[in-house]
């Protein structure tokens, strides 16, 4: 005769609780239990309770202890008939199909499983926590496609005609040449990146009127570089680089400033900064930007700098991090100058101009609290440098 | 109660064994039983009786068992707590809280499931105060109490007291979505930011409080995993004044609002929401302004019925998708 599965369901335990958690089998799975004994302990918000039995049998686990579980799900089937447990569960298992034991799989859009499909890629070799969009198929299948196509070959090795290489470019010019710099750099140099966000709102309406009134267009760029040079005179070890186990300070503050020209990248220098006003700046940089546009940049010009700074506020960059150049202990990152809307004390909508000032320094000599203070101190000297602007035009 | 004697919680019915309705209250009475105060059923009176005490120096926290019935003490705290501040020359404060249940969902019929809190948003003088599972409700009680200034109404989700807290671990995730929390405006009633992707603007900003929460966060990552629509779910804990610097980050990067609550959408919360958000970044806009909110209907007893009634799942979903495409 067939032996009849009696199901125990989760009880209502009270009027406001639809949930509970299972936190403790009191009857080991598969073992015999007779009627009135205590299955589980349950728990909700409130309480916890025992579920008793109304059957005599053998006893088949069906949650987890941990797993949370709503009203009428059901905890555990109970057989008559001891060997006819796995029979039973899997009966019950295959009629209920909704429930229970159903593996954990990565979780995926509509949208990224579709493009999987088409792409015929395997979503659990994709190592990514979190929800996998279509994006982050799209991505995988290019990088795997990209490994496939060049098994172990270094760039040198690159030949021509390589399955799936559409053509390959040489690097020229100025690139050519940083490309080691840029590699010995990144390998030799622990960078560290700090950043913070710099109200530069009044700056820009001082600056624009003090242009006006002395007819010389002031960038904040270049009050950034006087500032930073006021700092570096503050804190030479920005002015530095170490070799092995020292550290050799510049006399000079030389800053280096990278000039984006035709898709080719030049680091013209100013030279003792601090001695130079932000007019001066602007003109030492108008002319060296003058020189690199007609092609001819004085060799002097590209030397000997001690620091430098990345400005990129032309771009749409909000955030990006530099490497910093062989022999210098810091450079920094100005990206582009957003515009963000707030509310003000009198709760009227104020327009904000804010910009990241980032900086990477060399970690192995120089630490966070260090660079923190370095930039602070740069940020002090703007407001100082832009006063005396305001003072100067009156 | 126990870092502030001058804490006393009034209420029906919320002496123990009982505990009150939806037993907030239950073992306070044992520990506390002089300051624990079980009042005759008349709100009206109870309210007034609040406020005296939290005019001569108290700081009492009232429990009326239902929402619904906070349209007895409509008198008391209208004309009488919310205002006594400016009538008496700022003599003395009034920090008086006002915790009551709110919200349907469990069948209870029309006069037990309201969301009633819209009907003080036009009070000058008090304070609205809601919170979510995804804040932690007792820290925020603790601080309403004790730095209350003005009545305050402290409004739970009924649907809320049995949901477990969600909070974020050690990296600020919650499941799959980061958590924030942002304080422009008050540094007490946090509002809560949870998205799908950190670095990128959302699609969508949804702004929805107390029991709309959940509901609106599993409408977030439904609608991430059926289109890729990002939608950050912004879930402030006060409600009046509207801690609008809070949302303003979210609403000017997405361009794109839907306001959820379970009130009436007429003259409601979202209605003066939308209103201020219009006033401060009209510039921002792709769209339109999208409320959502219940039907103007009595609340049924009957389950279907309640819930055509009342804002559901489905509703934000599609209003998601109408708003981005």
């Amino acid at each position: 005769m067939k032996s009849q599965i009696f199901i125990v369901k989760a009880p209502q335990l009270g009027a406001n609780e639809n949930k509970a958690t299972l936190v403790e089998w009191n009857i080991p799975d598969r073992d015999s239990l007779s009627v009135g004994d205590v299955i589980c302990s349950l728990e909700t918000t409130k309480a916890t309770f025992d579920v008793e039995s109304n059957f005599a049998g053998y006893i088949v686990h069906m949650v987890d202890i941990g797993q949370e579980i709503e009203v009428s799900t059901p905890l555990a089937l109970i057989v008559e008939n001891a060997n006819q447990i796995e029979e039973a569960r899997n009966e019950y298992l295959s009629t209920n199909k909704t429930s229970l034991n159903i593996e954990e799989t990565k979780k995926l859009t509509k949208k990224a499983l579709k493009k999987a499909k088409e792409l015929g890629v395997d979503i659990n070799s994709i190592n990514k926590s979190g929800i996998l969009t279509e994006r982050d198929i799209e991505n995988f299948s290019i990088d795997k496609d990209m490994k496939s196509n060049k098994p172990g070959k270094n760039k040198e090795d690159v030949e021509e005609n390589v399955d799936g290489i559409e053509k390959i470019i040489d690097l020229i010019g100025n690139k050519k040449a940083g490309k080691d710099l840029m590699v010995k750099s990144m390998n030799t140099i622990p960078h560290s990146y700090i950043e913070c966000i710099l109200n530069v709102t009044e700056l820009e309406k001082i600056l624009e009127e003090y242009s006006k009134r002395k007819n010389i267009f002031i960038t904040i760029l270049s009050i950034i570089i006087s500032a930073s040079a006021k700092s570096l005179e503050k804190y030479s070890i920005f002015n530095a680089y170490r070799e092995s186990e020292k550290i050799l300070i510049y006399e000079k503050i030389n800053i280096g400033i990278v000039i984006n020209h035709e898709n080719n990248i030049s680091i013209p220098v100013i030279k003792e900064v601090e001695q130079l006003d932000p007019d001066s700046i602007v003109k030492e940089l108008m002319r060296m930007r003058r020189d690199i546009m007609k092609k001819k940049p004085n060799i002097n010009d590209l030397l000997g700098a001690t620091f430098t700074v990345s400005p990129m506020d032309h771009s749409e960059l909000t955030r990006f991090i530099p490497i910093i150049h062989p022999k210098q202990a810091a450079v920094l990152a100005i990206p582009k100058i957003q515009t963000k809307y707030a509310l003000d004390k009198k709760s009227k909508l104020e327009k904000r101009r804010l910009i990241n000032i980032g900086m990477s320094f060399d970690h192995s000599f120089l630490d966070a609290t260090q660079a923190n203070d370095f930039l602070c101190t740069l940020i002090e000297q703007m407001d100082i440098v832009s006063s005396s602007l305001l003072s100067e035009g009156e | 109660m126990k870092d502030d004697d001058s804490v006393f919680v009034l209420g029906e019915d919320i002496l123990d064994p009982y505990g009150g309705a939806f037993k907030v209250t239950k073992g306070l009475s044992t520990v506390f039983p002089d300051r624990v105060l079980t009042t005759p059923i008349s709100e009206a009176a109870i309210t007034g009786f609040s406020t005296g005490l939290a005019i001569r120096g108290y700081k009492p926290i009232l429990e009326i068992m239902f929402g619904d019935f906070i349209t007895l003490c409509m008198d008391q705290i209208i004309n009488g707590a919310s205002k006594f501040k400016w009538m008496y020359g700022d003599k003395f404060s009034v920090p008086l809280v006002i915790r009551t249940p709110m919200g349907g969902r469990r069948g209870y019929g029309a006069t037990h499931s309201q969301t009633l809190e819209s009907l003080f948003i036009g009070v000058p003088g008090i304070k609205i105060v809601a919170p979510s599972n995804y804040h932690n409700p007792g820290d925020l009680l603790y601080q309403i109490v004790l730095n209350a200034e003005i009545p305050t109404l402290f409004v739970e989700n009924k649907l809320l007291y049995p949901e477990r807290l969600r909070m974020p671990d050690r990296n600020g995730k919650l499941n799959d979505f980061f958590y924030e929390e942002i304080c422009h405006c008050d540094k007490n009633c946090p509002t809560i930011s949870l998205k799908l992707e950190k670095n990128e603007h959302p699609h969508v900003t949804l702004i929805v409080y107390g029991g709309m929460a959940p509901i609106a966060v599993k409408a977030a990552m439904n609608i991430f995993l059926d289109e890729e629509i990002l939608v950050e779910v912004i879930i402030p804990s006060l409600i009046k004044p509207f801690p609008l610097e809070d949302v303003l980050t979210s609403a000017t990067e997405s361009g794109r609002i839907i306001i959820a609550e379970e009130g009436v959408k007429t003259s409601g919360w979202g209605a003066e929401l939308a209103s201020q958000i219009s006033e401060n970044i009209f510039d921002y806009w792709k769209k339109r302004i999208v409320r959502i909110g219940s039907k103007e209907f009595p609340i049924p007893s009957s389950r279907p019925l309640e819930d055509w009634v009342l804002p559901q799942i489905h509703d934000i979903e599609a209003a998601i998708r109408n708003l981005v495409q």
